[in-house]
């Protein structure tokens, strides 16, 4: 006798269900069911992951869609999908009821269910005479042949009574029955699980949640013998024929791309061959000497395009840059498909392929059975007029972001799963802060006992087991930061919709690998501050120097040797990616030279390659020290241009393919566990089929064991080749301004910021390095945003009164248009331009009335004198008395960084020397000077402590003179033993071991930390903290 | 004659009443809401923690910390203790809750002849409670809480001498608003002096009469009344144990130490007590409270004892109690003994008095009420409970439960007809109870519908009978 489970919630019944959808349809599948339903509450989140599982392990059970729905408490209802035309009933009726209601919840309406004209229905009745009389007939009159009744059976109490009135009810009503288990776990051990999620979802310790526990596991998948017992022949025999009925498979999802975007009378196919051609005139105005090789190239990649059915894909993206380029919104494509020829005639990338031909080859891979990938970056300051575009041209209910699914991590599982076990919550914050996650060398459980859990006590047991099954749990769905799906007709039709926490912003019940699996393309529209800064500049060269810029102007022109020669040295403050420390530390020893080298030092100074001890090898090679050796053609072929070590993720992908010989669809499925690594833990798996794979074709053993281990890596913070490549551009792009208009460069940054790497107090002091003058905030000369400036006949940098904490740009608005043509003469004019009090005063604290004001604590207390406000006294101006309190210099820079974070007088530790401290502190600019192994003391505000994961233990400490930044490494002992200062200096004295490495870079090794943040009490700085 | 105050400020007074041998390790008082550390002991400074830390910082510092969540009833409590035996000594205290005691002394200087006398006397009393205290004197009220605050610790009836010292404090130190004294600092206003240079006119246009009406008062320009402390009607007092008690006996020795500030606490009011209800907090399960009543009024402690002794042998404790608390009950002015013969009220038993005089005789276990438990189990579906208590919300009996239960279920030896199951509960793994079994109803071959169940390893047992 046969069963097929029609109903079953998965963990996507959030805090319901107690298994993962995964496991539920593998578990059916061993049971030996003849089908499974996933019905989720108003959801079919989950069910793309059962349908991935079942295609990944070839399961020979078959996968039904539907959906549990509630209406008003009296109704339950099951609604399957038999065909796609119930399929897409369902998701519009789950998107109504979803939409009706904030983020989370639904609101089911009985017109939802009079229109449902194509779901098979299980009613299941609650128990309620009158009302289930009511509905029996209600629903028997719309639904009649398509309708049953479900039976369940729990082993309640009084389950006989409740079998009874289910017959008499089905009898009387025509309605068959048919069996089914509420399911929520895939098998009994999950009880615990389900207690505990359950008390979570009613925020109750479970010794007080009492009997809305179930009171046993009979809601799992049960053995069909079992259900021989419990259920009559027939009724179990209704849910095989239901399920035989039931056609509808998820693969018959097929997306409809807007048809507009294709003029009438073309195929989409002319349509985009069209528009390359015309991109190509545009991008190739002269004939380039490789013109042939180029056309064979874009035949090539058009045809894949059309063989994979693309072309859409390629004109929605099209027709969003195009909007970008009229609106005059800088941005730049990246992913493995942006990296073709055709996505620069279509204008998505700007990078010239003739400085790049090597990247060209590895466009879309038929074999490798990717979906084309093509992230849009805009600037983030704009990117929400593309969005808007997007939901204009195409229509609410033609587009939504994709879903993140937000999941259980360790410190909200251990937290919630504490709280229901009843542990008092100053504890869990104690574990969870004393938990570093980031330990490699102590897994948290083991952490977890080492701060006094009671590992051998019940609570304590049970804790660790709990969290632990909870982890990766979906909690709830988030929009995904960008990625849209666009569909022909509506989206509903396709997936369910719901509204996201943010306002006006839907999102679809899938995330981006759900889509994947269906073969379904999003498309990315992202936001980069660095774009941002980049149009700023562009717009301020073409208003002082007369010059029009553009990306692809800037890349056209080839490798400049004085931009390579300052981004050798490390002068990169300011600069895209490669203004991070660990960026600046490789860059004097990687000495990038062209366009690849930089594509390289993006990819390789990240944790990944860091990991598997892949740069070593690869400077070594590079130098001509090391031999380049490798075990097979196959493996040069993927690795030469890397020197014999794999940086980028595309390379890993492809050895796993040539060397251990997975298939596309096997290294596809590689490619995603990489990239999920952390969340699902699935790379696993993967190891022995790759090792095995390596051996089987006459790897060494070691060589496999090496590649694993770099997989590994790469699964947490690999880079694709293909990003990089972009990235690379803009670092380029960004470089190339820094050295030839570095006005225009700081101001953009500025602009632009919050962005990037540094505060603005540290690309000021950068810009002031490079000679450039900045010029004070001053409440005649300033402009919200930083300006050029002439003075002495140079350009310079005015400070905006962006700058200032607290004042709005509406006020410097109010400020400006009603400043007189010669300047504001006294604070009392200011006054009367209808500034809030506060502003006012944060103008006089940030020093913005110094060209006509005394001391900026005189000028507030003037301003805060309320008398002159009265309207009979306004024309009344006493003569000020002079005020008998006047900052020092310690009291102005304590000022200027308390109103605007930076100082142009003299830095804090330029101050402190003055008055004599820190002495036998040797500046940063003077450390070159120092031997190397030398003994060095240094001091300097911490701007950065960072405790990477790649490196065990180590600190790496950023220092900021007045000179310039100093770099400290202080090791885990070190940061031990001497924890206070480690922890809490904002101040601090560093004595220790000067090393030079390669490239002259020179680090400190701490030995003596010292607070010294007494000596400047009051100082407020930032650092950037991460750990 | 000038006025004078005297501020007592207890800067750890939580921490103080916590006294247990685990202060021996670094301990902190949480502020868990503002995740701000409010107290700490030597060993927590020791180790670089500061007052108004995150716990974050505070446990990278040291891995072994002693975190006590921030309770305001307990150091209200002490203070209204420490409060209690001053009155004892002077006559107007004023409550700074939660931390501060504000004497007026002047005039108690001449009953004591003089200012170090009088300090003796209550320096003596403070030691007595074993808490860290800061002090001043100082001729308005505000400056000696001030300088209290700020640790000046001296007693002086030197105005020029108080007066400088205020005038020294930061402004951050006093009661002003953060707001303001933000805005004080963003002028150069750093401390008192620099606030009592600016003519208050000056003042008065800038900020809200707040200021103005402070620095009055601080610098004795202005008038302040003071609300001072009567001492409390009722008698209800809490001791926060050394370490902690579980035998029932050693309770005796906290209690009669109770007993005893009861009897001086009646005494002085001529008063004696009918009901006194005592509290034993246990550390790790929830409070116990028993009453004892004596039918007639009294006040001394050896009275009360016997009454006590009696009683705590029946009490049954769940964990050890880490405090304990009485409070006196129908209290009324000690009167001679006239009973009235014709008043026939002598049978009349309050509820209170009817239950500790049944518990007194029976022991505690003999008089219980009972109330339904939200739990699937059998055995734990009902409880007995202190009684009195109800239980919320209201609850709803299960359906198809025997009336009759057994003790305790026995082995199923007689041949049964099962007439419907099974039930299966399989709950409370997550306390000491779990239980998994298949519950059937079923008829005895007598003609007894019994209630019967099979564990998983299929054996049987009976547990009650329908009828």
């Amino acid at each position: 006798m046969g069963y097929a489970e029609l109903f079953c919630q998965s963990n996507f019944s959030f805090l319901k269900g107690a298994s993962h959808p995964q496991e539920l349809i593998q578990q059916a599948h061993f049971l030996g069911y003849e089908a499974l339903a996933i019905t989720d509450e108003c959801s079919v989140a989950g069910v793309v992951r059962a349908f991935s599982e079942q295609q990944q392990y070839d399961l020979n059970i078959k996968l039904i869609i539907g959906s549990l729905l509630r209406l008003n408490d009296e109704l339950d209802i099951i609604l399957l999908c038999p065909t796609l035309a119930a399929y897409q009933e369902l998701s519009r009726i789950i998107t109504n009821a979803r939409r009706r209601s904030i983020k989370g919840e639904y609101q089911l309406e009985e017109w939802d269910l009079k229109t449902c004209y194509h779901c098979f229905v299980l009613w299941l009745p609650s128990g309620q005479t009158q009302q289930d009389e009511h509905w029996a007939t209600w629903l028997k009159k719309h639904y009649g042949e398509r309708l049953w009744l479900g039976l369940q059976r729990h082993l309640h109490s009084n389950e006989q009574i409740h079998i009874h009135y289910c017959e008499r009810l089905a009898e009387t009503h025509q309605i068959p029955i048919v069996a089914c288990g509420g399911v929520l776990m895939h098998e009994p051990e999950r009880l615990q699980l389900q207690h505990t999620v359950t008390a979570i979802r009613l925020g109750k310790p479970i010794q007080k949640v009492g009997r809305q526990l179930l009171s046993n596991a009979e809601r799992s998948l049960r053995p069909l013998a079992k259900l021989q017992q419990l259920f009559r022949p027939e009724w179990l025999a209704e849910s095989v024929n239901i399920a035989k009925r039931c056609h509808f498979s998820l693969q018959e999802l097929r997306y409809q791309y807007p048809a507009e975007l294709v003029p009438e009378g073309l195929t989409p196919t002319a349509y985009l061959r069209q528009l390359v051609i015309q991109g190509m005139r545009k991008r190739f105005p002269e004939k380039p000497p490789n013109a042939f090789y180029i056309k064979r190239i874009i035949v090539k990649e058009l045809k894949l395009i059309v063989e994979m059915q693309y072309e859409y894909f390629f004109l929605t993206i099209h027709d969003i840059v195009q909007f970008a380029q009229q609106q005059n919104i800088l941005y730049q494509g990246r992913g493995s498909a942006a990296n073709s020829i055709v996505c620069y005639c279509l204008e998505i990338t700007a990078v010239d392929p003739r400085q790049i031909s090597v990247l060209f080859e590895r466009f879309i891979s038929k074999e490798r059975n990717e979906p084309p990938d093509i992230d849009v970056d805009f600037e983030h300051e704009r990117r929400e007029e593309v969005i808007q575009y997007i939901y204009q041209k195409y229509g609410r209910k033609r587009t939504a972001l994709a879903a993140t699914v937000i999941t259980y991590r360790f410190k909200s599982a251990l937290r919630e799963v504490g709280k229901a076990l009843g542990i008092a919550e100053v504890q869990l914050d104690y574990f969870i802060k004393n938990t570093n996650r980031r330990d490699r060398g102590l897994d948290w459980q083991t952490q977890l006992v080492e701060s006094g859990l009671a590992a051998d006590t019940q609570q304590g047991q049970l804790l660790i087991t709990l969290v632990n099954e909870l982890l990766r749990f979906p909690r709830h769905l988030s929009q995904h930061v960008g990625g849209f799906v666009i569909s022909a007709g509506p989206l509903y039709q396709l997936v369910p919709v719901e509204n996201a926490s943010m306002a006006e912003r839907t999102v679809i019940q899938w995330d981006k690998d759900d889509l994947e699996s269906l073969g379904l393309l999003k498309v990315d529209v992202l936001a980069l501050g660095m774009l941002t800064a980049i149009r700023k500049a562009f717009n301020l060269i073409a208003t002082h120097h007369g010059k029009d810029l553009s990306i692809a102007a800037i890349s056209r022109l080839r490798d400049d040797p004085h931009v390579y020669r300052m981004i050798q040295q490390a002068d990169t403050v300011g600069v895209f990616q490669i203004e991070s420390r660990a960026q600046m530390s490789m860059l004097p020893r990687l000495k990038p030279a062209n366009y690849y080298d930089l594509v390289i030092q993006i990819a390789i100074v990240r944790p990944g390659p860091i990991q598997g001890d892949m740069v070593h090898p690869f400077l070594k090679r590079r130098d001509g020290r090391e031999a380049e050796t490798y075990p097979s053609e196959e493996v040069k072929a993927v690795l030469s241009r890397t020197k014999g070590v794999p940086i980028f993720q595309e390379q890993v992908i492809k050895l796993a393919m040539v060397a251990a010989g997975f298939t596309g669809g096997e290294a596809d499925q590689l490619r995603r566990a990489m990239a999920s690594w952390k969340k699902t833990g699935e790379l696993a798996k993967f190891k022995s089929k790759l090792i095995n794979g390596m051996l089987q074709r006459g790897y060494e053993h070691q060589f496999a064991e090496r590649l694993f281990k770099q997989i590994c890596g790469f699964g947490e913070y690999g880079f694709p080749e293909s990003h990089s490549a972009s990235f690379a551009n803009l670092a380029y792009v960004s470089s190339w301004l820094k050295y030839y208009y570095p006005q225009a460069f700081y101001v953009g940054l500025l602009n632009s910021w919050p962005m990037g790497f540094y505060p603005p107090s540290q690309l000021v002091q950068d810009a002031r390095r490079h000679n450039i003058t900045v010029l004070p905030i001053c409440v005649n000369h300033s402009h919200y945003d930083h300006l050029m400036e002439q003075h002495q006949n140079r350009w310079g940098i005015r400070l905006g009164m962006r700058l200032i904490k607290g004042l709005s740009s509406q006020a410097v608005d109010k400020l400006i248009s009603q400043r007189p043509i010669g300047g504001y003469r006294h604070s009392r004019e200011l006054k009367t331009i209808g500034l809030k009090q506060n502003e006012l005063e944060a103008l006089a604290s940030a020093n913005a009335m110094h060209a006509f004001s005394g001391n900026r604590y005189q000028t507030r207390w003037a301003l805060m004198d309320n008398l002159s406000d009265l309207p009979m006294f306004k024309h009344v101006h006493e003569p000020a008395i002079a005020y008998q309190f006047q900052p020092n210099a310690t009291d102005n820079l304590l000022e200027d960084y308390q109103a605007t974070s930076l100082t142009l007088d003299k830095h804090p530790i330029a101050l402190l020397k003055e008055q004599g401290h820190l002495r036998h502190c040797i500046p940063a600019a003077q450390l070159h000077q120092v031997r190397h192994k030398a003994l060095v003391t240094v001091a300097g505000m911490v701007i950065g402590r960072q405790a990477p994961g790649t490196a065990s233990g180590v600190t790496f400490m950023t220092l900021e003179d007045h000179t310039g930044n100093i770099n400290v490494i202080i090791w885990v002992a070190t940061a031990r033993a001497q924890k206070q200062a480690y922890l809490k200096a904002r101040i601090m004295q560093v004595s220790g071991i000067l090393e030079r490495g390669d490239g002259g870079v020179t680090h400190v090794i701490a030995g003596k930390l010292e607070d010294k943040s007494g000596l400047l009490d009051k100082l407020t700085t930032r650092s950037r903290d991460f750990h | 004659m000038h006025k004078l105050w005297l501020y007592l400020h207890f800067p750890a007074l939580q921490l103080d009443a916590l006294q247990t041998p685990n202060l021996a390790l670094p301990t902190i008082i949480l502020d868990a809401q503002n995740n701000q550390i409010l107290q700490l002991n030597h060993k927590a400074k020791e180790q670089g923690i500061q007052i108004g830390m995150g716990l974050g910082t505070a446990s990278a510092l040291c891995s072994e910390l002693q975190v006590e969540p921030y309770n305001a009833d307990i150091e209200v409590n002490q203070l209204m203790r420490i409060a209690d035996s001053l009155y004892r000594l002077t006559s107007d205290i004023a409550l700074m809750k939660p931390r501060g005691l504000l004497l007026r002394i002047h005039n108690m200087l001449r009953l004591y002849q003089g200012l170090d006398n009088y300090w003796q006397a209550i320096d003596i009393t403070l030691r007595e409670h074993n808490v860290h205290y800061q002090f001043a004197t100082c001729n308005t009220s505000l400056g000696a809480k001030l300088l209290a605050q700020t640790g000046w610790n001296h007693i002086s009836d030197n105005t020029q001498l108080q007066q400088t010292a205020i005038r020294q404090c930061d402004i951050k130190e006093t009661e002003l608003d953060k707001k303001t004294i933000q805005h004080l600092q963003r002028v150069g206003i750093r401390t008192v002096e620099d606030l009592a240079k600016l003519p208050l006119p000056e003042l008065a246009r800038r900020f809200d009469i707040q200021i103005v009406t402070y620095i009055g008062r601080l610098l004795g320009e202005l008038q302040h009344n003071v609300p001072f402390y009567h001492p409390e009607k009722q008698f209800h007092r809490r001791i926060e144990l050394l370490y902690d008690i579980t035998d029932t006996e050693k309770l005796l020795v906290p209690l009669s130490h109770l007993l005893l500030a009861l009897e001086q606490f009646l005494q002085l009011r001529e008063q004696v007590a009918q009901a006194l209800h005592i509290t034993l907090m246990q550390r790790e399960a929830s409070n116990l409270l028993f009453t004892i009543s004596a039918a007639e009024g009294l006040y001394r402690q050896q009275h009360w004892l016997p009454l006590l002794t009696l009683k705590l042998e029946s009490v049954q404790l769940q964990s050890p109690v880490c405090g304990v608390a009485l409070k006196a009950e129908q209290v009324h002015l000690r009167e001679s003994d006239h009973q009235d013969l014709f008043q026939g009220k002598q049978s009349h038993f309050s509820f209170h008095q009817l239950l500790s005089l049944l518990q007194a005789k029976l022991g505690e276990h003999a008089v219980k009420g009972i109330t339904l438990e939200d739990d699937y189990r059998i055995e734990l579906s009902s409880a007995y409970v202190s009684p009195g208590t109800v239980n919320e919300p209201q609850l709803q009996a299960q359906a198809n439960r025997p009336l009759f239960i057994l003790p305790q279920p026995i082995k199923l030896t007689d041949k049964v007809r099962i007439v419907s199951g099974p039930e299966r509960i399989e709950w409370g793994w997550w306390d000491k109870h779990p239980v998994h079994r298949d519950y059937f109803i079923a008829r005895h071959s007598d003609g007894r519908w019994c209630w019967i169940y099979r564990t998983p390893e299929h054996c049987w047992y009976l547990q009650g009978y329908f009828s």
